[in-house]
């Protein structure tokens, strides 16, 4: 009975608390959480994404147990050759969005930045043809994986231009470039 | 000051701008710039502010603020309607004009070239350069090509299955 009510107590204190802002965890300490969690990932190399997601979840989670501005969660990390080249953590209500970047090399993260990776390639005089097709094939993997489908269609060699042509849902996009 | 301080700040000056459809765009930077001095003089994590107003004939559509430091980015974003906020979105309104223009027997060419044009004027106006170069109807297929500056071709096409 007695550990009953002094549990109905508590529970009483944690409410009032809770409801006049006295028990809350920061922005700022969930934003130094988050900070620390990406930092200590990309610094070891760790590659257990469903982990680190957990994590981020967990963090979230007690963020919005004890607040009234609940954040939602969302995880991007992008993979070439099974190790991850960046991540990319937004926590967003309704008033506000707040991303965190870390990534080892630039990468696409949405359509503008794929066709500017992809022209990058068509650019360089000194690759052969093989060459660029692997690489515009890996950037279009990863854009694949994170962001949405698109496949190469064509990508040839003219005498002064090189053309590729990148197939989306209801898009086609043909990049030219001319040689140098 | 406390960062979800500065954010509830900045968020009231902007809901107040665009409750009160105010137009002063210099004012409200000049807001803002105070807001994030002030909180930058009593913290370490400095951001930069930036302010992005998007227009539709006139009037305001949506402002969006960005303040950013070395580690992480915040986004206050208000909209009083639908805006295109990158090639994905302006891909996406454009397919949805052909879908329409083939399915919706109500729907004119006409119609649909105006509205394809004014995402295309939108897109100029806050992004990068791009020009309708055709925009074709047959009988079972519709397909729009457009011309960026940036050295591609977007062609969309939609066809009855």
């Amino acid at each position: 009975m007695f550990l009953n009510n002094l549990l109905f107590f508590c529970y009483k204190v944690r409410f009032i608390l809770s409801e006049h802002n006295i028990l809350c965890m920061l922005l700022d300490t969930l934003i130094n959480a988050i900070n620390g969690i990406l930092e200590t990932y990309i610094m070891y190399g760790k590659d257990d994404v469903m982990k680190l997601k957990r994590e981020m979840m967990d963090l979230v989670d007690s963020f919005n147990e004890v607040n009234k501005d609940r954040f939602a969660v969302e995880l991007k990390t992008f993979k070439k050759a099974n190790s991850i080249v960046g991540i990319v953590v937004t926590v967003r209500n309704p008033l506000v969005n707040i991303t965190f970047r870390r990534c080892k090399e630039r990468i696409a993260e949405d359509l503008e930045g794929l066709i500017y990776k992809i022209k990058e390639e068509l650019h360089n005089p000194n690759k052969t043809l093989e060459s660029i097709r692997d690489a515009i094939k890996g950037h279009l993997r990863l854009y694949t994986e994170n962001i949405a489908p698109v496949e190469l269609k064509e990508l040839k060699k003219d005498d002064d231009k090189v053309t590729c042509i990148v197939k989306g849902k209801d898009f086609e996009i043909t990049i030219e470039e001319n040689k140098i | 000051m406390q960062v979800g301080t500065l954010v509830k700040v900045v968020d009231s000056v902007v809901e107040s701008f665009m409750l009160h459809n105010k137009n002063d765009v210099a004012k409200l930077e000049q807001e803002l710039i105070e807001v994030v001095e002030a909180y930058n003089k009593v913290n370490n994590d400095r951001f930069i502010v930036e302010l992005d107003i998007y227009k539709k004939g006139g009037n305001i559509s949506a402002i969006f603020v960005t303040l950013r430091n070395a580690t992480y980015l915040i986004q206050v974003k208000r909209y009083r309607e639908f805006i295109i906020e990158n090639f994905e979105d302006f891909i996406f309104m454009v397919s949805s004009e052909l879908r329409s223009l083939l399915y919706n027997p109500e729907k004119t060419y006409e119609e649909a070239r105006e509205a394809i044009r004014s995402y295309i004027q939108f897109y100029n106006e806050y992004f990068t350069p791009l020009e309708l170069v055709e925009l074709k109807k047959e009988d079972n297929k519709v397909t729009c090509i457009i011309k960026s500056s940036k050295g591609f071709t977007l062609i969309a096409e939609k066809s009855k299955d």
